[in-house]
């Protein structure tokens, strides 16, 4: 499908982010993902935060004055593969892919939007999902065995 | 399945009206019944009128502060709801879902400023005016306030009026366009729900005799008009018969300049959500581009390449572009403006008849279509189309571009997309409309700001929102006093 609305582009956003909070919640809560719960469960918080930002910006950012049509950004080319019954150790690798797709929609998104307030809190989500893939990245050595990884923004 | 029947709302309470008379709300997009509004009668107007009335004292005398309270309680209900309202919007009116937003946020903006009115509603006073003499302006509200609503913004314009005239103390009355009521309800039950006192606001469903009857009414005190330039006049006229204090806001014709050394990358995205924006129905959408010199031929042939690639459709479907028009009648109305312009002799470069999107055969839609070779007097350059409908006319330079705007009888808006201060400059000086954008495609004044036009564009002197607003909704009390 074409985005070519301010209002597709947050609302294909806002899907992706919250479809990527219950999947997260979803493995915390699988005995299977031993050690990562606790790095699942910090993810589906991370996602919730982001659907709340993104529909605030589309409550607060879209103002009828500087509404443009978006052109050349498509759906397809970010959609993460459908979930299916994965083995243990695809769960992770599945989230690393759909983080990586994710942090390419914010970017190719954020130039295409048009209104700079939004480009810049689109960015800030690439920037996180960034950070996610990495941590999820960390998570593959002890999967099943050691902690959670550590988020590099955290403190 | 059975179609709603609207109710009234009258002294804190939904009442049904007893009216025999019926008009359906339909979705122009799909021409679904949405619901059955009213045609409400006299004794149901003055019913209204009297529990504005008998709420008027005890709100005026309620502290500037606590009348914002309730404003901050309803900008968070509208917050929470502004979704639904956002779909409602573009149901009954055919907007695009991104434009209800943007319509709905407008409102709320309205609310926001009306929060700051113990400081917009403050007097000035003078020690020594005169010797011993100290001087006391203050600022009082007047009484009971109506508004009759336009069908094109159903949630933002009466938001224009209401939260400005209560937070002042007077008391409303309001009556939504016929066509589409159902936004404005959502905002009453939030009204509702904050808990205004009963009386404070009021909703007549009602077409013209409602609106005579609150215009011609001894308890009204003032009238908040907002529609087409020919209804607007004779508001102004006919509320001035009866003493009342009255904004009529009408119609446009909008004029947008490009300049040769525009960014026609910036300039063509700026015009194309002007023009076809909210499919045209906007007070504030350009109609006339004015292409100054060697502009015309690539700004004409890029401005056609983006139109045609408008996606027209149901609005509620998220990708689309463009939305319908709101009834079958508008449609006939706008097509036959672009009969004219062809017998008148203009190009038609984008011919937007006969589009019908997928799925939405009973819908009111055009699509976006633009004349060339249009000239200053061709109706289709003088007359207010209200849809997407454009033209495109060549000038030699600003001067030419500044006397066509002149001669127009309308001043609401007009742009200007230059990369010169001076052009720019010259043109804020000389354009004669009261709502000027530079790089800008629609120059809206936020809820800070007055909103209203000039010459044939607003019957009055005192415009919509910012101080302008405070000023129309108040009395300037002045008070002598000699006490030494």
């Amino acid at each position: 499908m074409e985005l070519t609305t301010f209002g597709a582009v947050l609302g294909f956003a806002i899907e992706q982010e919250r479809a990527a909070s219950q999947l997260y919640a979803e493995a915390s809560r699988d005995p299977r993902s031993g050690g990562l719960a606790a790095l699942f469960s910090e993810a589906a918080t991370e996602k919730r935060a982001h659907v709340g930002w993104l529909e605030r910006s589309r409550r607060e950012q879209v103002a009828e004055m500087i509404l443009v049509p978006i052109s050349d950004l498509r759906d397809e080319a970010f959609l993460p593969s459908p979930p299916t019954d994965l083995e243990r150790s695809q769960i992770l690798d599945r989230m690393i892919d759909r983080e990586e797709a994710a942090h390419r929609f914010y970017r190719v998104a954020a130039q295409r939007i048009g209104l700079p307030e939004v480009a810049k809190l689109l960015e800030r989500i690439a920037g996180r999902t960034a950070s996610r893939r990495l941590v999820l990245e960390q998570g593959r050595a002890p999967f099943g065995a050691g902690g959670p990884g550590r988020h590099p923004d955290r403190r | 399945m059975t179609v709603e029947t609207l109710r009234n709302y009258v002294g804190g309470r939904w009442v049904d009206s007893a009216s025999l008379n019926h008009l359906e709300v339909t979705n122009p997009a799909t021409g679904e019944v949405l619901a059955r509004v009213p045609l409400s009668t006299r004794e149901e107007v003055d019913s209204a009128v009297r529990a504005a009335r008998a709420a008027y004292p005890e709100w005026r005398a309620t502290a500037p502060l606590t009348r914002a309270r309730y404003f901050f309680r309803l900008k968070d209900l509208l917050e929470e709801r502004f979704e639904d309202i956002a779909r409602t919007l573009v149901r009954e009116e055919g907007k695009t879902l991104d434009e209800a937003r943007g319509e709905v946020r407008r409102a709320i903006e309205c609310v926001e400023a009306t929060t700051g009115i113990p400081s917009l509603m403050m007097g000035t006073c003078l020690e020594d005016a005169a010797k011993d003499i100290d001087t006391v302006a203050v600022r009082q509200p007047i009484g009971v306030f109506a508004m009759l609503a336009p069908f094109n913004f159903p949630a933002m314009v009466p938001m224009w009026f209401l939260p400005f005239a209560v937070a002042c103390g007077n008391t409303f009355i309001i009556k939504p366009s016929e066509q589409v009521p159902l936004c404005q309800m959502k905002i009453l039950e939030a009204m509702d729900e904050v808990g205004f006192p009963p009386g404070v606001v009021n909703l007549v469903h009602g077409a013209r005799d409602v609106a005579e009857a609150l215009i011609e009414h001894p308890g009204v005190n003032g009238i908040s008009f907002v529609g087409r330039s020919a209804v607007a006049r004779q508001i102004y006229r006919r509320a001035a018969e009866f003493g009342k204090r009255v904004q009529a806001l009408g119609g446009a014709k909008n004029f947008l300049v490009v300049m040769p050394d525009a960014d026609l990358g910036r300039t063509v995205p700026a015009l194309i959500t002007s023009c076809f924006g909210c499919a045209g129905e906007r007070c504030l959408s350009g109609s006339v581009i004015l292409a100054v010199g060697e502009t015309y031929d690539p700004l004409q042939r890029r401005v056609v390449d983006a139109a045609s690639r408008l996606r027209v459709g149901d609005p509620l479907d998220e990708t689309v572009q463009m939305g319908p028009v709101i009834s079958r009648r508008h449609t006939e109305r706008v097509l036959r403006y672009i009969d004219q312009g062809l017998q008148e002799g203009a190009k038609l470069l984008l011919d937007g008849r006969g589009v019908i999107p997928a799925g939405s055969s009973n819908g009111y839609f055009i699509g976006a279509t633009i004349f060339a070779e249009v000239r200053p007097e061709m109706t289709i350059a003088r007359e207010e189309i209200f849809g997407p409908v454009i033209g495109i006319i060549p000038v030699r330079d600003l001067e030419e571009a500044l006397g066509i705007i002149r001669a127009n009888e309308y001043g609401n808006t007009a742009c200007i997309f230059t990369e010169s201060g001076r052009s720019a400059a010259e043109f804020v000086y000389r354009a004669e409309c009261s709502m000027l954008g530079i790089n800008v495609g629609i120059a809206a004044p936020m809820a800070f700001f007055p909103f209203g036009g000039i010459k044939g564009s607003l019957f009055g002197d005192l415009k919509a929102t910012g101080r302008a607003a405070i000023e129309f909704f108040t009395d300037t009390k002045v008070v002598i006093s000699r006490w030494r």
